[in-house]
């Protein structure tokens, strides 16, 4: 089978869930659409399609993986439910970048959690304030400002600090700068 | 010529994690080597930099790649190269490490690590990817055998030859990780006993060794438990065997108490030296 079609079709296979349910259906076909020839695509059918399955949840399960990293606070409220939450924001294969774009899915998704849905009400503003420093760890200029509706860096310390935060709403700013090649500098402020 | 690594040999050493940053340095004497996650300090900010330059300063330092994609039929990625060549002129490493996959194809990006078909056609990509790289980064490359959870249809030879055959074409040397094999032979149901010797251990620079987890009757490579007995058992024969210049415990998930992990890794360092290695 030739290598270049045939990693293209793995891929795709890996990270398209609607292109698995057409190769389960068809598979001959599918391989045939991605430029193997008829022998070649009856090669490639016997691919064992639970492990495919598998190898493409594997994947999902690193991204979210990722993410917990990118915003451990956030990870650490949601506890269990922050897969779920990861899987409801992404969907399809990685995008470039893609620490921060999953990171900024799920934010966004979070910000748009309405009251009561399980989540505390700042969970949204907890983790934009952690996409923010993903958002500024390079190494060139960065200004970013960001207006939050909870005093989301009091927040955060009290999460760091192993509290349970019990916040009203009160709007903050936060800052991030940085000249190229110094050190990140960031401020917060509440009103 | 033989890509092999000169030079002494590192000891036992462990993956590092920013998390036991302060651990580490406490325990400095009882780590004789660092592998980094090289993709880490890509187009790393400053702060990230000084975190390199300071294990640098107290540490032999092993840089690991993640996304290089050496299996690619597209070819390599020349800005990933060139950040390579650059973290590897900084800190000057007796070698490199990548792993024997492909991470993209067709504009995707899979996000892990994808197995090769065994075929002569992929044995010669690498070989070609690896002459590419050779030309912008001289220091030794080491290659990695991973976890197969897809075997790709149309095999033209076993994971041993393939690796074999791509190693001899590449000149490259080998980064057993014990664990890997080891998961591949359970899944897959290969006597890792009868094909031992038909694995090049002749390559063999630096041995990986992790736990892993059992998930819906597939053991899976999680890099997030102790080493288990039977990785012990295949570790200690593979360094019986072939003259391994350096161990690494490489722990991703789940981190222990660093006693822990500096457990694993002494007891890594006294099979090294009861086999006569890395002395």
């Amino acid at each position: 089978m030739p290598l270049k079609e045939t990693q293209i079709l793995l891929a795709r296979l890996f990270t398209d869930a609607d292109l698995r349910r057409a190769f389960a259906e068809d598979p001959v076909a599918i391989a045939r659409r991605f430029g193997l020839n008829e022998k070649e695509a009856r090669e490639f059918a016997r691919v064992d399609q639970a492990a495919l399955a598998r190898f493409a949840q594997s994947l999902l399960s690193k991204r979210a993986l990722d993410a917990r990293k990118a915003l451990p606070l956030t990870a650490r409220v949601l506890g269990d439910e922050f897969e779920r939450r990861f899987f409801e924001a992404v969907s399809g294969p990685p995008a470039p970048a893609r620490y921060r774009a999953d990171a900024a899915a799920l934010a966004r998704r979070l910000a748009a959690l309405a009251e009561g849905e399980g989540a505390p009400a700042w969970i949204g503003d907890l983790a934009r304030y952690e996409l923010a420093f993903v958002a500024a760890s390079h190494p060139g200029a960065v200004c970013l400002f960001r207006r939050f509706r909870y005093p989301v860096a009091r927040i955060a310390s009290t999460l760091l600090l192993g509290g349970t935060p019990d916040a009203a709403p009160r709007t903050s700013v936060g800052v991030w700068l940085r000249a190229p090649g110094t050190r990140l500098f960031y401020r917060f402020a509440s009103r | 010529m033989d890509g092999f690594v000169p030079g002494s040999a590192l000891g036992s050493g462990l993956g590092y994690r920013p998390q036991f940053r302060a651990d580490l340095f406490a325990n400095r004497s009882k780590v004789d080597f660092l592998e980094i996650i090289a993709d880490h300090y890509f187009d790393a900010p400053p702060e990230k930099l000084a975190e390199l330059d300071l294990l640098a300063g107290h540490f032999p330092l092993v840089p690991h790649g993640l996304d290089l994609s050496i299996g690619s039929a597209e070819g390599l990625d020349p800005r990933y190269v060139d950040k390579f060549a650059a973290l590897i002129e900084r800190i000057d490493p007796p070698w490199w490490s990548e792993h024997l996959c492909f991470t993209r194809a067709g504009g995707v990006s899979i996000g892990h690590l994808a197995a090769l078909p065994h075929t002569q056609e992929a044995v010669d990509m690498v070989a070609r990817n690896v002459e590419t790289l050779r030309k912008a980064i001289k220091a030794p490359l080491i290659l990695e055998n991973i976890t197969a959870m897809v075997l790709v249809p149309g095999a033209e030879m076993d994971e041993p030859e393939f690796l074999a055959r791509v190693l001899t074409e590449t000149g490259c040397g080998w980064l057993c990780d014990a664990h890997n094999l080891y998961v591949n032979a359970v899944n897959h149901r290969v006597d890792l006993d009868a094909n031992f010797e038909r694995w090049p251990w002749e390559r063999l620079v630096q041995i990986h060794y992790a736990g892993g987890r059992w998930r819906r009757n597939v053991l899976i490579d999680s890099h997030d438990r102790p080493t288990a007995e039977p990785v012990w058992a295949l570790f200690e024969r593979i360094v019986a065997r072939a003259p391994v210049k350096g161990a690494i415990l490489e722990r991703d998930e789940r981190l222990p108490p660093f006693g822990e992990l500096l457990g694993e890794v002494e007891r890594a360092r006294a099979i090294l030296k009861k086999c006569g290695r890395c002395l």
